[in-house]
């Protein structure tokens, strides 16, 4: 049994002590940042990035990873006591779980968001296992052609799928392709756009471009808006542990939203929101007593937060098997990979099967410390929500500072994430997203490695792209997704402003 | 017309037109032989390519409608205290400088007590002095005063 071999070798690495605390530090500041509102898990595991420059690939991705899915566990915490989500992710779970705690209900309804994260965790792991391998041994035929195919693919989709407009997701996209090419070419070492300063000789890093985006534009956005104040619902938290009845009715809701996130998460740029209206649904369509959801229904609790922690691990697989991050957090984790010299893809599995099973099942004990930490500590959640904005964002700014120059001990890093600051900032007001932007700098320099490699292979034949089965297929279904997008943007009439999307 | 989309969109095809023209002195190569102008040269067209779409739906798009109440001036100044503190921080150090930027910092988002803001701004840097420095070793200028 090959597969148990693995899987215990993974364990023997994530298990190892050093792992595990890194782990156990990952799921803590994981829950937390999706307990506290405003800061999400992009801007943490940015603000993270150059402290794991000094520790290993295995347990720095480890952590990283922890702070992802743990944040899954923590959002859904605020969404039922305050009513206010977390994490993005969580929205749904207002509906039903902010009534069910306005019941009296509140112990109930985080114990069954724990066990249902816990569940669809340990499934979307046993996914993982027996999913990646098989995806990594089938990309190890890719050539060339096809990895360009297959990125512009993912770079597409992420665009197509963004929520706001598709056409100006694909201009980010395409910017940070740009930024990507800044400093020294990555085939023949001649510098491009560095315009005589040193700075812009040595590339862009990616931890500037990442906390100036999601962590600074995020604190200046809350700035300029009147600060409120939160309200903690006072209830009682006695009987964490759903009862009977609600097993019985929640097991179905979390079996099916383990499924729809799982199976969507692994397809870049859905990412774990999507899944969890869907699974939210799914359940008030077959549910025999519809009208009960938004009043309480412990279905409607199940079911999306099950989901948005199987989506998240379905989303290591593209990035573990394929070196394709999904969306932001993978792409981060990419960059976490690639800054200790490990490529993501295919040939991980047989490079590195260290770090490929120990990220694996370092999700599995991760789960286990999340449910364990988070039933007891969660009257402690409660009072960091008192923590006011006013001390923490301040905090959030010292951080970022603090982590940028730590990277390299010059301070030009503080000043080129001031600037990726503003312009995330600009690119919030003109509705542009950072998220495609991030991704397509993360796969930049291997996209034109292979773009180039494949036409000095045909020399200069563009039909190489498309004479390749695989290849081919990637770039017909990117080209069909790009000339919609385009048709849309163009002759459709647009749709109302998303004014309730942009939270 | 939505003048957000237009201004921006005419900003990403300066961009891309002034990328693209950079790239033909870098050596565009052929396909046969991509010079390292090769790629940014595609993608700065393709930029501006997209940026004509982007500004033709603006074009259609309903104006927006201002948004109120939003105190711009404090992401001015914040972002100003950034670009300040990173030019401070190697001559006034790390102790200085974090008090400065967090006493402004509170200040413009809380109006309390005179002593407040001095107060926690002093009590942030001294522990994070304390945190980074002393306990985790980060590298932390000194500047003139040596802390």
């Amino acid at each position: 049994m090959e597969i148990i071999n693995n899987v215990l070798y993974g364990f023997s690495v994530s298990l190892a002590p050093a792992n595990l605390f890194s782990c156990f530090v990952g799921v803590l500041l994981g829950t937390l940042v999706g307990v506290l509102p405003g800061l999400g898990t992009v801007a943490t595991i940015s603000l993270l990035l150059p402290i794991t420059f000094k520790m290993s690939p295995v347990s720095s991705v480890i952590m990283l990873a922890g702070i992802y899915y743990g944040a899954q566990y923590g959002g859904s915490t605020t969404s039922i006591l305050v009513n206010i989500p977390g994490e993005s992710t969580s929205v749904v779970t207002c509906l039903d779980g902010y009534q069910m705690a306005r019941q009296g209900r509140a112990g109930a309804a985080l114990g069954m968001a724990a066990f249902g994260s816990f569940i669809a965790g340990t499934l979307s792991v046993i996914g993982i296992m027996l999913l990646a391998p098989v995806l990594g041994k089938l990309a190890v035929k890719f050539d060339a052609p096809d990895y360009a195919g297959l990125f512009i693919l993912g770079l597409t989709l992420v665009a197509y799928l963004a929520s706001g407009s598709k056409i100006k997701a694909l201009a980010m996209a395409v910017v940070g392709l740009l930024l990507g090419t800044i400093g020294l070419d990555p085939m023949k070492g001649s510098p491009r756009f560095s315009f005589g300063t040193l700075t812009l000789l040595n590339g862009i890093e990616l931890p500037p471009i990442a906390m100036g985006l999601f962590g600074i534009s995020e604190v200046l956005m809350n700035l300029e808006k009147k600060l409120e104040e939160r309200e903690v619902f006072k209830t009682s938290l006695r009987g964490l542990f759903p009862s009977r009845k609600d097993w019985r009715a929640s097991l179905g809701p979390i079996g099916r939203g383990t499924a729809t996130g799982f199976f969507l998460g692994i397809l870049p740029g859905v990412g774990a929101i999507v899944p969890t209206f869907l699974s939210y649904a799914i359940e008030k369509r077959i549910s025999k007593t519809p009208d009960r959801f938004g009043k309480g229904a412990i279905e409607g609790v199940a079911g999306p937060e099950s989901a948005n922690n199987a989506a998240s691990g379905g989303t290591l697989i593209p990035l573990l098997s394929l070196g394709i991050p999904p969306n932001t957090n993978m792409a981060l984790l990419m960059g976490a990979l690639m800054i200790h010299g490990l490529r993501p893809g295919p040939l991980l599995l047989q490079e590195h099967p260290d770090v490929f099973w120990g990220i694996i099942t370092s999700m599995y004990t991760g789960n286990v410390m999340l449910l364990i930490l988070n039933l007891p500590l969660i009257p402690l959640w409660v009072r960091v929500l008192k923590v006011p904005y006013y001390i923490l964002f301040p905090l959030i700014f010292l951080f970022c500072i603090i982590g940028i120059y730590s990277v390299n001990n010059n301070p030009m890093d503080i000043v080129v994430m001031g600037i990726f600051g503003a312009a995330g900032y600009l690119m919030r007001k003109f509705e542009y997203e950072p998220a495609p932007l991030v991704l397509a700098f993360v796969l930049g320099e291997k996209l034109e490695e292979v773009v180039r490699q494949a036409l000095i292979y045909s020399r200069g034949d563009f039909s190489i792209f498309f004479r390749r089965p695989i290849a081919a297929s990637f770039l017909i279904i990117a080209i069909l997704l790009l000339l919609w997008s385009v048709y849309s943007a163009l002759f459709k009439k647009t749709p109302a402003p998303e004014e309730s999307r942009t939270a | 017309m939505r003048v957000s989309d237009i201004g921006s969109s005419l900003f990403f095809m300066a961009m891309g037109a002034f990328l693209a023209w950079q790239s033909v002195a870098l050596n565009i190569g052929t396909p046969r032989v991509p010079g390292p102008g090769f790629f940014p040269f595609c993608l700065g067209l393709i930029l501006v390519g997209i940026s004509l779409i982007i500004f033709f739906q603006g074009m259609k798009r309903p104006s927006h409608a201002p948004e109120k109440g939003l105190k711009r001036s404090r992401v001015l100044i914040a972002l100003g205290a950034i670009f300040a503190f990173a030019l401070a921080l190697e001559h006034v150090g790390y102790l200085v400088s974090t008090f400065l930027l967090i006493w402004l910092l509170l200040k413009l988002m809380v109006k309390k007590a005179w002593w407040f803001a001095p107060g926690v701004a002093c009590l942030v840097s001294l522990v994070s002095y304390l945190l980074f420095k002393v306990w985790l070793k980060v590298l932390l200028p000194g500047g003139w005063l040596g802390f």
